[in-house]
Parts: C-alpha cells; sequence; structure tokens
C-alpha cells in the first residue's frame, strides 16, 4: 500500500514536471465549503480557514486553482464579503491563476453573479437575476465617506422601520466607513469598503467590510497601548480580541479626546435595538455582542487573520429573541 | 439683528458624513468652512435646521461644530448665543452642545 501511494506520488510528480517543461500551468480544484458562512461560530470558520488556506498553498506554489462552486447550497453575507476580499487579493497578488466552476444551484449562481464574483474569475454571466433572495439584497461598495450609495437602501429602511430607524442607522454606517477612511487605509495607498444590507418588516441586517489595516494593529501603533497589553501578558494576536474590545469601549489609535467615537456609538445603538447583534471580525480576534446569552459580550480568538476588519450588525425590528 | 438660516439637506446635502475634507465631499470640515462659519460671521443669529436629511454621525457633528471652538476659537457662551438648532430629534441638538463643551474643555487645557 505505502508502495503504491509513493509511485502514485512520483507519477504525479512526473506529470508536474512534463506540464511545467511543456509551460502548462498546473491547476488544483478546491471547494469552498458548502454552506458559505463565516459568523456562524468555530465550526464555520474553520472549514472556511481550510479552504482559504488550500488555495492560498496551492497559488503560492505556482499552481492555479479552480474555485469549485459546484456543491455550493448556501451563501451567507459574512462568508461572501470574505471570499469576495480573498478573491480580490488573490487575483492582484496571482494574475491569471483563478480559474471557477459554476454552482448547480440556481440561487447561489444568481448570487455569485449579481455581486460579479463568476465574471471576476472569468466565468459568463449567463443568468437572468430574478429571485427575491438576491434582489432583496444591496450590494454596495465606495472608497470614501460617501454615503450616496446607501440611498435606495435607507428609503426602504425609513419605508419599514420609519425614520428614527433609519436615522440611527445611517449614525452608525456613516461612522464606520468614515473608521475605514480615517483608520485602515491611513498609511496605504489602497481604500475601498464593500457592504451587503438587506431589511424587512422584521429586521436590518447590515455586513461591512475593508481589506485595511486592522483595528488591532492601528491600536498597536501606540507605546501606551503595547505596554498596557505586555504588562498583561498579551503578546502578538493574543492581544486582539482585548484591542477589539477596548475599541469598541472607544480607545483609538488617534486618542484624540474628539476621536474615537465610531464604533462606540455603533455598539450603543445595537444595545438600544432591543434584541440586535452586533459583530466584529479584525485580524486574529472577534468582539461579539449577542443579547439571550449568558454573557451577551464576548470576545475571543481566530486562527486564520481576517485581512481588515468585518462589521456585521443585525437590527431585530420586532424586539423577539433571534 | 440679523438672522440666516441653514437647511442642512437643502444647502448642503442630504447625505451629510464624515469629517474631514478629506473623507468625503459633504463632511463635517465641509459644512463648517463653507456654510456654518461664513453664516456666523455675517448673521447675529444662525438657524442650523438639521430636519429632512438622512442622519448624523457623531464625526460630521463633532467636526462641524466642535471644530468651531479648535479651528474658529469660538466659546461655548458664543455660540449658545448664536445658534439656534432646530430638528425633530433632539438628542442631535444635546449632542451638539455636547461636543462644543467638550472641545472648550478641552481648548482650556
Amino acid at each position: 500500500m505505502e508502495r503504491l501511494v509513493a509511485d502514485n506520488q512520483a507519477k504525479s510528480r512526473h506529470t508536474r514536471k512534463l506540464r511545467r517543461k511543456a509551460g502548462k500551468r498546473l491547476w488544483s480544484t478546491v471547494s469552498p465549503p458548502q454552506r458559505l458562512v463565516f459568523h456562524a461560530g468555530k465550526k464555520t470558520r474553520v472549514l472556511f480557514e481550510r479552504f482559504e488556506r488550500s488555495v492560498e498553498r496551492s497559488l503560492a506554489g505556482g499552481v492555479g486553482v479552480v474555485i469549485d462552486f459546484s456543491e455550493i447550497s448556501r451563501l451567507y453575507p459574512c462568508g461572501l464579503l470574505l471570499l469576495m476580499g480573498l478573491i480580490s487579493d488573490w487575483r492582484a497578488r496571482f494574475p491569471g491563476m483563478l480559474r471557477a466552476r459554476y454552482p448547480k444551484d440556481d440561487l447561489a449562481e444568481q448570487m455569485l453573479q449579481h455581486v460579479r464574483v463568476l465574471q471576476d474569475l472569468g466565468l459568463a454571466a449567463r443568468k437572468e437575476i430574478t429571485h427575491n433572495d438576491v434582489n432583496r439584497w444591496y450590494y454596495l461598495t465606495g472608497s470614501n465617506v460617501d454615503t450616496g450609495p446607501f440611498d435606495g437602501f435607507m428609503e426602504r429602511v425609513a419605508e419599514l422601520a420609519g425614520h428614527e430607524a433609519q436615522a440611527g442607522l445611517y449614525e452608525c454606517i456613516s461612522e464606520a466607513i468614515t473608521n475605514v477612511k480615517h483608520h485602515a487605509y491611513q498609511n496605504t495607498e489602497a481604500e475601498g469598503w464593500w457592504a451587503f444590507c438587506t431589511v424587512s418588516d422584521r429586521k436590518i441586517f447590515v455586513a461591512i467590510r475593508d481589506r485595511g489595516a486592522t483595528i488591532p494593529s492601528t491600536l498597536m501603533e501606540k507605546q501606551t497601548t503595547k505596554d498596557r497589553m505586555m504588562l498583561r501578558g498579551l503578546r502578538g494576536k493574543r492581544a486582539d480580541p482585548e484591542l477589539i474590545a477596548s475599541a469598541v469601549g472607544g480607545r483609538t489609535r488617534t486618542s484624540l479626546p474628539h476621536r474615537g467615537k465610531g464604533l462606540r456609538d455603533m455598539y450603543q445603538f445595537t444595545k438600544k435595538s432591543a434584541n440586535s447583534e452586533l459583530g466584529i471580525y479584525s485580524r486574529n480576534g472577534y468582539f461579539q455582542y449577542i443579547p439571550g446569552r449568558d454573557r451577551p459580550e464576548s470576545s475571543g480568538m481566530i486562527e486564520e487573520p481576517v485581512k481588515g476588519t468585518l462589521l456585521l450588525w443585525l437590527i431585530n425590528l420586532t424586539g423577539e429573541t433571534s | 439683528m440679523t438672522s440666516c438660516t441653514l437647511h442642512i439637506a437643502n444647502d448642503f446635502s442630504p447625505n451629510p458624513a464624515g469629517r474631514y475634507d478629506t473623507d468625503g465631499p459633504f463632511s463635517g470640515q465641509a459644512f463648517r468652512e463653507q456654510l456654518l462659519w461664513p453664516a456666523i460671521q455675517k448673521c447675529d443669529e444662525v438657524t442650523v435646521d438639521l430636519d429632512g436629511a438622512r442622519g448624523f454621525g457623531s464625526s460630521f457633528l463633532e467636526e462641524a461644530f466642535g471644530g468651531l471652538v479648535r479651528e474658529h476659537g469660538q466659546s461655548l457662551q458664543t455660540l449658545k448665543a448664536k445658534i439656534r438648532v432646530k430638528t425633530a430629534v433632539k438628542t442631535y441638538e444635546s449632542r451638539i452642545w455636547s461636543y462644543v463643551s467638550d472641545a472648550t474643555k478641552q481648548r482650556r487645557r
């Protein structure tokens, strides 16, 4: 048996060598998790991270990757936003080395086409977007603090949830993208934010992500923060959950007294709206506020670092536990 | 006595957002420099009408009003005597004055 495996490995190495000699690229096929979700718990994060590592390893080794969406059955905004960020990053670092296979599921294909993932990976847009589960999602992106792209979504929120909820949400969203501009892209030319939003008469959901400097890395630029973490025995990525939690409490990189209100405002708004939830993922840490649990506020570590920051809000309009 | 009214949604933007000019087109700094400070210089009383805009993030409000203290040397008393805030959302008014008050305290330090 061992000999058979060794023979196969040798054959495989030989084939790769011949293909390389012939100037042909080698391709490996990697499937994302069937349920493309990140926020649901440790298990889903591990599956997502395994997929990410597998693609990264192939690309870094000079092997092209076919992302096989054929078995994908459910897409969630957090997973989709992260996937889109990864694809954008991989395409920039490894041009021409990514391809894809269409999903078998019609709804999944419509969604991946709606957000241009399939087209970015060289596949034709062959579906008409008809499904309500796709159309109800607003996919927005921008590079500065201009809330114009949110107009349609805000009007819908005002219609379904009233002006007060809409104004509160607007404050949080404008602060979130102000934070991106001030903190995430402070020392880089790259910029941009991506958002998924939806609203019904029962809930509002908003996910925003950037791919800039993370909350922990910007906070650690300050020597006093570094010293504070050292004193508590928190070094490197082990400090990330604590740093994110402290940003929610109002600590910022700039330490200017009139700054640092963004995340705190979002958190307060979430707490004020009954049974609403907030999740913040940045580098190797996360902070969550989920009412109804023994400890509504929790923070912890994630294995594979999130590049940038991912914010997830669920505003419950019914007051019921979600 | 001269009085002016600034209706943010009509005169500036229904989508005010961001702190500095570099953030985006409708920032707190832009509102302060283009409309609010010129109106304060010109008029004895300035009514700032917030209704009709989508909302106001703290960065926008702090820079627009707190910035009057930091950048234009105004005090809480002077501004309270000059500015009238018109809004259906009462928390906006109290937040504006707390930002001005914080900026005044900070300047004294």
